[in-house]
């Protein structure tokens, strides 16, 4: 399961990532693993997606979120 | 002593070094690229200190130009810029994600002390924040601070005086790379574990390294089957886990760190980017910042306009005639008011963005606006500039300095231009109006408001093509992502915003100024000069009127009209017809496209001095009267058939008939390739455009 198969509100576990350019961009967001997020909204038109950690909120694009593998809690 | 500021963008680092600096502060550029610059003084136990605001940054590894600046900068201890101490700003909000640039900074072994931001943020929100505990774990001084409050930056101060080096630090080293990165010691001659691990992970990037080295360190990359994105991964996790155990030992309660400060600004969202009014509130903002640079800049902008104007009267008064008074009053002065009268765009223009970057709302509009964007190659960030170029194309190539990837940020400054700007209108209706009529259609819409909307969608359509043609073009191996923070909502800081204003157009008039007033010297000199016996003949002609009696209004607009005709532009002018006959126009109209190089509106004046009639901006019918009467003396043909002015139309929605855009498009990409590119690929789409219009119209 990744990221943009959640729904609006969802919470979930990340577990992995597929893109090893991108992980690095979020970990320093601070989206890494073992970290709980949630998508919060999706953009009026339906991408971006809008998820959040614990300290903040990012956009990512529908394709980039499906990169993020998660775990749902 | 050099302090350098770093820390994660959104932490608050701008607002801290606009306090410390004041007007004390300079704005360049550093060498090479297209980042600013700024770097101030500062007063530390009463004496001046250099401070420097690098470029903010998530870590030490580089993802975008901004933050190859910090690398660069504290990766190679000989760079200009290379720090006697480092002042870490972090976001008490975001206290586990700033944590990771400050461990790798630590490691680096620079001198650094930690300034906590956004204290009184995070007390409201009850995160704890232990600074004796910090101190102890991070071995250094912590400072808690509210750069927007102006709290504990006197402590600050007083801890940088006193600052003495880092006590010895064990570097975080990931265990399995530990005997490759005492390997690199023999080759970088350096004994500091974690700037060899960074040189050997990014060898290729390293300007700290010579050749030899380099090439060295990618071998022994190879014997040890280093990996260096897997290396990176690895040192961040490792990094995340110690800051993860010290934050728990921070909240003793358990209690997780920032969630009620992301509350209220998930609140806001709600409303700004909800399903149904998020669109229609950005659309309203974005009509307001339109609105402001398009029709509020046009009162200072007359005003300025008047200023020149009357300096010019006074000048012309007090000089005597000759060289030197025309060149004063119609190359230089003219030239002036050509450069200062963007100002107020570009002051109007910087103080909305900054009150829309400094609020958050900016990366909102970027987000909900994205979609649309990424079709054609761009991302949400370019919305704002794109939109402003439709009132200037100046503020609007200045804007996309906040466009962070490189391939998209040149897009949208070579698309900016085919934006219809407001210097286009006096064109659109002088010529719409001579053959379309005011035909109402439905409601208040009538055939020349449709019309001049028909131009308008023309630019706008043609940018996007091309836009997309440039990204297909420039295929990069490298992959784009659009990963943006929503930072937290935030009342914007009056002093960031008046100091973005003042540095903004100081930067225009400074560097694009001087581009500018050659070119507007030179126009002047083709427009006034000309071979001297043809010139003097003129001149000899209304002499010996002139000596009879003062010439009336019509025989003063007639000299002026040979003058122009036998100056060098005139020639120029005849010289270029048979280049621009297919397009259906004549040397006369030749003359107008050279001079409106200057500014597209100067097309206006010039085609009234060409046919000696007085020229109103607002509804010119008398020049509109002239050119429909006009008939080529050859053939007895009407000069302006409708296929000419519609061909001139498009002409002018494409060409790039601006110096102003040219000298600021220079300035932004720091080359003139990029310029030129632009003046050439323009004027070729305009010509074959128009070309094809005459020929279907004709």
């Amino acid at each position: 399961m990744t990221v943009d198969d959640l729904q609006v509100g969802n919470k979930a576990v990340i577990t992995g990532f597929l893109d090893d350019q991108l992980s690095l961009l979020l970990n320093e967001l601070g989206f890494f693993l073992g970290e709980t997020i949630e998508l919060s909204s999706k953009a009026p038109l339906g991408d971006p997606l809008c998820i959040k950690s614990e300290e903040s909120i990012i956009s990512i694009r529908r394709v980039d979120a499906k990169s993020i593998v998660i775990k749902k809690s | 002593m050099r302090i350098c500021l770093v820390g994660n963008p959104n932490s608050g680092k701008t607002t801290l070094f606009n306090l410390l600096t004041g007007l004390n502060q300079r704005v360049g550029n550093y060498s090479g690229v297209t980042v600013d610059k700024f770097t101030g003084k500062v007063n530390i136990g009463n004496q001046l200190s250099e401070l420097v605001d690098l470029p903010g940054s998530y870590s030490l590894y580089p993802k975008s130009l901004d933050e190859s600046i910090l690398f660069n900068t504290l990766l190679d201890t000989e760079d200009e810029n290379y720090p006697d101490l480092v002042v870490l700003v972090l976001n008490a909000t975001q206290i586990r994600r700033n944590l990771i640039l400050v461990t790798q900074v630590l490691d680096l072994n620079i001198p650094c002390v930690v300034a906590i931001n956004m204290i009184d943020e995070a007390k409201r929100n009850n995160v704890q924040i232990e600074k004796e505990l910090l101190e102890k774990e991070l071995g250094i001084p912590v400072c808690l601070i509210s750069a927007t409050r102006n709290v504990g930056i006197n402590e600050l101060k007083e801890t940088i005086y006193e600052y003495s080096t880092n006590s010895h630090r064990q570097a975080v080293i990931v265990e399995e790379f530990s005997d490759t990165v005492v390997a690199c010691e023999e080759i970088t001659e350096d004994t500091n574990s974690y700037r060899n691990f960074i040189h050997l992970t990014l060898a290729e990037k390293s300007k700290a390294l010579s050749a030899a080295q380099r090439i060295r360190l990618l071998k022994l990359r190879e014997e040890h089957e280093f990996l260096p994105k897997k290396a990176m991964a690895k040192d961040i996790n490792q990094r995340y886990a110690i800051i993860n155990e010290l934050v728990k030992k921070m909240n003793k309660n358990g209690q997780s760190n920032a969630v009620t400060t992301l509350s209220n600004t998930q609140k806001i969202d709600k409303i700004l980017t909800h399903k149904w009014f998020g669109l229609p509130i950005a659309f309203l903002v974005l009509f307001f910042i339109f609105q402001a640079i398009f029709s509020f800049a046009s009162y200072p902008m007359d005003w300025l306009e008047g200023g020149f104007a009357w300096l010019g009267d006074i000048v012309t008064g007090i000089l005597p005639e000759g060289w030197v008074r025309d060149l004063l009053v119609d190359g230089v002065i003219a030239g002036l008011s050509g450069v200062l009268v963007f100002i107020p765009q570009i002051a109007i223009l910087f103080g909305l963005l900054a009150i829309l970057e400094g609020t958050g709302y900016m990366a909102r509009i970027s987000y909900m606006l994205d979609r649309v964007m990424k079709r054609f190659g761009l991302s949400g960030k370019s919305v704002v500039p794109m939109m402003s170029g439709f009132a200037c194309a100046i503020p609007a190539v200045m804007a996309t300095r906040n466009v962070k990837n490189r391939k998209e940020r040149l897009i949208s400054i070579m698309v900016i231009p085919l934006l219809s700007c407001s210097a286009r209108l006096p064109v659109y209706i002088l010529l719409i109006g001579m053959f379309v009529p005011k035909e109402p259609i439905i409601g208040f819409f009538n055939l020349q408001g449709l019309t001049m909307m028909g131009f308008y969608l023309l630019g706008l359509v043609l940018a996007l093509l091309i836009a997309g043609l440039m990204h297909w073009w420039m295929k990069t191996d490298q992959k784009q992502f659009f990963v943006m923070e929503l930072p937290r909502y935030r009342f914007p800081q009056w002093r960031n915003v008046l100091l973005t204003m003042y540095q903004k157009a100081k930067i225009f008039t400074v560097e694009a100024g001087k581009i500018i007033l050659i070119i507007s010297v030179v126009l002047w000199v083709l427009a006034s000069y000309g071979p001297s016996k043809q010139l003097q003949a003129v001149e000899d002609k209304y002499e010996t009127i002139e000596q009879q009696r003062d010439l009336s209004v019509e025989e003063e607009r007639s000299k002026n009209q040979e003058l122009l005709v036998n100056s060098y532009a005139g020639h120029i002018g005849k010289a270029i017809e048979p280049a621009i006959k297919p397009l259906g126009y004549d040397w006369k109209i030749g003359i107008a496209l050279l001079t409106s190089f200057a500014a597209r509106e100067v097309f206006v004046g010039t085609m009234a001095t060409i046919y000696s009639v007085d020229a109103e901006e607002e509804d010119p019918i008398s020049l509109r009267e002239r050119m429909l009467a006009e008939t080529d003396p050859d053939t007895g043909e009407k000069v302006y058939s409708l296929a000419t002015v519609f061909s001139l139309l498009v002409f002018f929605a494409i060409a790039m008939q601006c110096m102003s855009t040219l000298a600021i498009v220079k300035r932004e990409t720091k080359s003139w390739k990029w310029p030129v590119i632009q003046v050439v690929y323009l004027t070729v789409l305009a010509y074959v455009l128009s070309f094809v219009t005459y020929q279907l119209l004709s």
